[in-house]
């Protein structure tokens, strides 16, 4: 049990380090701790206006919500183990064939992915930040903090594994039910005011430690994530099914559109995979959702800020993630005997991209809607598609066809950090400015058609 | 019909292929042979342009691959060793897949051919992750031929097949030779290349160690397994 816990962490981090070598990869928490230093120094500036317990509220909310954007372990049971390499030679994989059962196997899966975001990204980020603070005046405590946005990470992921976990076993019939669930959640917290977010149990534990406080957030975890393995559905779907041919169809009605075959074999194992419907609403609706409940309530912390700017930016951002979803199944070696070249494949899984694009557009403009601000319309949606495009242009320039995980080095992730931070602030900044300027934003279009153009040759073999 | 001239290949210090010179005719049933790891693979994804070699020259149908690695696929049946189809579409998608990319039409009835030849057809609308690795290796076999090429390039074409279908395959090969059509496949399974090849090349370490005709005098009538002995030892 302990060694093959122990082997599937050395898997993991041979996977990565063969591919960037050790140093790319060892030092990706160093940049981590560098960002979140930045970050922490900043309030040398923004400390007049935002109080540590506002910033620890901002903190425990952000890795609640990382939680969640990586909790979907439910979707594919044990697809889900090897989907993000694409290849079946993984421990995880080959260990079915050892006297352990499957369910063993997956939570020392899962335990490991927590412990590996432990240490690329939840104790990074907390010794730069107290690091930082340091030098700023307020006292942190490392240990404490530590924990809390561990812990807060946890609660955020085993909510979402467990919402997963139910969708797989009812089905897609009940995916509007269990979206409908946190929603509403949502809807009545944002009702209440600032007070119930303070209740979230890590940053109540933070605030005023106590025993009660603690228990409840290991009963949050704990809880869900049993009951989740518990009902974890190891074969999603059970039974060799069988499916009448919808290709040829639905290649030729995608005709007008170049790469139609290729895209009408995405659209098949997007809705197929299991992951297809679920992952847009797990990864992508349940944390918009989180941001569209949390985002007032940071906004106001920094007066004059425009909500729908910064959502649109945000979601656009985090649309930016679905290009993934699209790469994650494939490996070029899939084609590459196939009379394509790797910019053809990149080529169609960017029209895919812009047709699962109409998802989040959707809610952007939902949120122009709810704002009552239909002036703004043209503004928002033009800003939310330049994002769009200019995030997914650096990630296919940096990671070609192996999104999900290129990114986990040391170099690639600082580039993508300095491409794409500075220029996101700089729009908020702007808008902040005088909301027509909004529409420079437009300029980002012809250069994520360079930078894609660009990335179209560095892939070519 | 291949033309292979000083071609190498290093993986850090593993010599994959290693300055190897190789001709291959056309009506050949040519077999590339070599125990695991000699490098088979490697020179297989040289010559159909899916890895670039570190150096040296290649030329399949008088198209040099280095140049133009696309119209070599084109013009060529690809079999990779991986049999790895694309998971989520069904068999038969994906031979409407291939035939699509390729831009092929009306393939339905060269479809069924390959279904009841090889005997899948049952497994037709189950999507390629849940078959079998035998079936997967059938459907990769049946896409190869899609679009009527006269050169196909098999890497470890049986090794997951039941004797039965071995056989049919085996059979389908020499026929498709007799009509006019080349082959190359790799193995690292002696007897097979005795049965079926025409001519072969033996490579061990990357390094070329033998090449020529079946019936070359050098092999005369020993097993396949003790000239192959003599030559690497
Ligand atoms: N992508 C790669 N990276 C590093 N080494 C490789 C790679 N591909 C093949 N090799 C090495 O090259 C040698 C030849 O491999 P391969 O061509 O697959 O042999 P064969 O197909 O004859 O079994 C082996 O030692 C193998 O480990
Ligand atoms: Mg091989």
């Amino acid at each position: 049990m302990l060694e093959l816990f122990r082997s599937m962490i050395k898997e993991e981090w041979r996977m990565h380090s063969s591919f960037f070598g050790n140093r790319g990869f060892a030092l990706f928490p160093v940049v981590i701790a560098a960002v979140s230093l930045l970050l922490s120094l900043s309030m040398i500036l923004f400390g007049r206006i935002v109080s540590q317990t506002e910033v620890l509220l901002g903190l425990h909310y952000l890795f609640l919500f990382m939680g969640c954007m990586v909790g979907g372990f439910g979707l594919l049971g044990r697809e889900v183990m090897n989907m993000r390499f694409g290849q079946l030679s993984l421990l995880a994989y080959s260990s079915r064939t050892l006297p352990i059962s499957e369910r063993l196997i997956f939570s020392n899966f899962i335990v490991k992915d927590v412990v590996y975001y432990f240490f690329l990204y939840v104790l990074p980020f907390t010794a730069g930040f107290a690091a930082g603070a340091v030098f700023v005046g307020p006292h942190y405590s490392f240990v404490m903090l530590l924990t809390t946005l561990f812990l807060s990470f946890c609660i955020g992921l085993s909510l979402v594994f467990l919402l997963t976990t139910i969708y797989a076993n009812l089905g897609k019939k009940a995916l509007l039910v269990i979206l409908l669930v946190p929603v509403v959640f949502l809807l009545f917290l944002r009702g209440t005011g600032s007070v119930s977010f303070y209740a979230l149990p890590p940053l109540a534990l933070y605030l005023e430690p106590s025993v009660d406080a603690f228990l409840t957030c290991l009963v949050l975890i704990l809880v869900p994530s049993v009951i989740s393995l518990i009902f974890l559905k190891m074969d999603f779907p059970q039974s060799q099914k069988h499916y009448p041919n919808s290709f040829s169809k639905l290649a030729d009605s995608m005709g007008f559109y170049g790469y139609s075959p290729l895209m009408a074999k995405d659209y098949l194992d997007f809705s197929r995979s299991g992951g297809g419907p679920g992952k847009l609403v797990f990864s992508f609706l349940v944390p918009v959702a989180v941001v569209w409940l949390f985002l007032p309530q940071l906004l106001q912390l920094v007066p004059g800020l425009d909500i729908l700017v910064v959502f649109a930016v945000v979601v656009g951002m985090m649309a930016s993630t679905m290009y993934n979803w699209l790469t994650e199944f494939d490996m070029f070696g899939s084609y590459s005997f196939l009379p394509l070249t790797a910019a053809d494949v990149m080529r169609s899984k960017l029209n895919s991209y812009s047709l699962l694009n109409l998802v989040p557009l959707a809610v952007v403009l939902f949120a122009v809607l709810q704002a009552g601000r239909l002036q703004d319309l043209l503004h928002i949606v033009l800003l939310f598609v330049a994002v769009s495009m200019y995030v997914v242009s650096v990630t296919v320039y940096l990671t070609g066809l192996n999104t999900s995980f290129t990114l986990y080095s040391a170099g690639n992730f600082t580039t993508y950090l300095l491409a794409i931070g500075p220029v996101m602030l700089g729009l908020v900044l702007l808008a902040q400015l005088n909301f027509q300027l909004v529409l420079a934003s437009a300029i980002l279009v012809p250069v994520a058609g360079y930078v894609l153009r660009r990335s179209f040759v560095k892939w070519n073999l | 019909m291949i033309s292979v001239k000083n071609l190498s290949k290093h993986f850090g210090t593993t010599k994959a292929v290693d300055n190897v010179d190789l001709h291959v005719q056309k009506g050949e049933l040519f077999g590339l042979l070599g125990p695991n790891g000699s490098g088979k693979t490697t020179m297989i994804k040289m010559l159909t342009g899916q890895i670039r070699p570190g150096s040296g020259e290649i030329s399949v149908h008088g198209v040099d691959v280095l140049a133009k690695p696309l119209r070599v696929k084109e013009l060529t049946g690809i079999i990779p060793e991986q049999e790895n189809p694309p998971s989520f579409l069904t068999a038969e998608e994906y031979l409407h897949f291939v035939a699509k990319v390729r831009k092929l039409k009306d393939i339905e009835e060269q479809c069924d051919w390959w279904f009841s030849y090889l005997d899948f057809g049952e497994q037709k609308d189950v999507l390629c992750k849940d078959l079998s690795r035998g079936t997967r290796q059938k459907l990769m076999l049946s896409q190869a031929f899609l679009h009527g090429p006269d050169l196909v390039i098999i890497d470890e074409p049986l090794i997951n097949l039941d004797p039965l279908m071995q056989r049919r395959v085996k059979d389908f090969l020499k026929d498709y030779v007799k009509k006019g059509g080349t082959v190359f496949i790799s193995t690292h399974i002696l007897e097979i290349a005795r049965e079926i090849c025409t001519g072969m090349a033996i490579i061990y370490k990357g390094k070329l160690v033998f090449s020529g005709r079946m019936d070359d005098t050098a092999i005369g009538d020993r097993p396949l397994e003790e000239f192959f002995l003599e030559l690497v030892c």
